[in-house]
């Protein structure tokens, strides 16, 4: 899917996430958990990213393979560095009304990865296992 | 987001309803919390019951609410918070810094 980079997309990309985590089986928990990270990245990409407003679009693809759920969130900007970013559990940062964004996005997928493109542009990838096989869900649904 | 606001006695109780989350509420809780404090409010309770998600804008939010609360020398408590915002709270330690209560009487009670 591509969204505009406004903040009301939001909305569209959890109702997203949510449906497919829930054809995929994924228990309640964790679809609230995987499609928090979701809106993490996309939110992260509009405000960080292209700017929030702006022409650029934010691309958020979702791959199922190899019983994982593989999704990639893109957007235009001119990316940063995740090493540099602060530790938001650090005393002195805990009291900072930002910087938990990246922090929920890791504890709640099981891999998160950055990249950033040579012509400008950040991909994260965020990996989750899913609970069973898609092939198995669509039998199931076959079979009601 | 819609924010409901009661009294009792001089604690005035906050419930949002909805989503406290980037563009959509934070801003919403940030104000209604400086109209309590700028109407002499000195006791805030946030009802986080009917609210159903929180992202990171809206635990910063929470934060700049903790802040603000602190520097007018009011004071802020929180209640009603579900299992999901109990572990987002839980996981970037912030549970660490409000006094979280499950029951209004018990809020209510710990304001001095």
């Amino acid at each position: 899917m591509t969204i505009r980079s406004h903040f009301d997309e939001l909305e569209l990309v959890d109702s997203l996430a949510e449906g497919l985590l829930r054809y995929l089986h994924f228990d309640t928990k964790s679809v609230e958990r995987t499609s928090l990270a979701v809106r993490e990245a996309a939110a992260n990409a509009i405000q960080h990213g292209n700017g929030p407003g702006g022409n650029e679009l934010v691309s958020i693809r979702f791959q199922i393979e190899n019983r994982h759920l593989t999704i990639e969130v893109s957007d235009r900007g001119s990316g940063f560095d995740p090493d540099a970013l602060p530790d938001p559990l650090a005393p002195e940062n805990l009291l900072k009304a930002s910087g938990r964004g990246i922090l929920l996005m890791k504890s709640f997928m099981d891999e998160v990865a950055f990249a950033f493109q040579n012509d400008g542009g950040t991909v994260v990838t965020m990996r989750k296992r899913t609970p069973s096989p898609p092939e198995d869900a669509t039998n199931c649904e076959e079979n009601d | 987001m819609e924010i409901t606001k009661r009294q009792r006695q001089d604690i005035t109780i906050l419930e949002p309803k909805g989503k406290i989350t980037i563009g959509k509420g934070d801003v919403a809780l940030r104000d209604s919390i400086q109209q309590v404090l700028d109407s002499g409010g000195r006791k805030i309770l946030i009802d986080l019951g009917a609210t159903k998600k929180m992202d990171s804008s809206g635990l910063g939010e929470l934060v700049a609410a903790h802040a603000t609360v602190t520097e007018r020398g009011a004071e802020l408590r929180l209640m009603n918070l579900s299992r999901k915002l109990k572990n987002v709270l839980g996981i970037t330690q912030l549970i660490t810094v409000y006094d979280i209560f499950d029951d209004e009487e018990e809020a209510v009670a710990s304001f001095g």
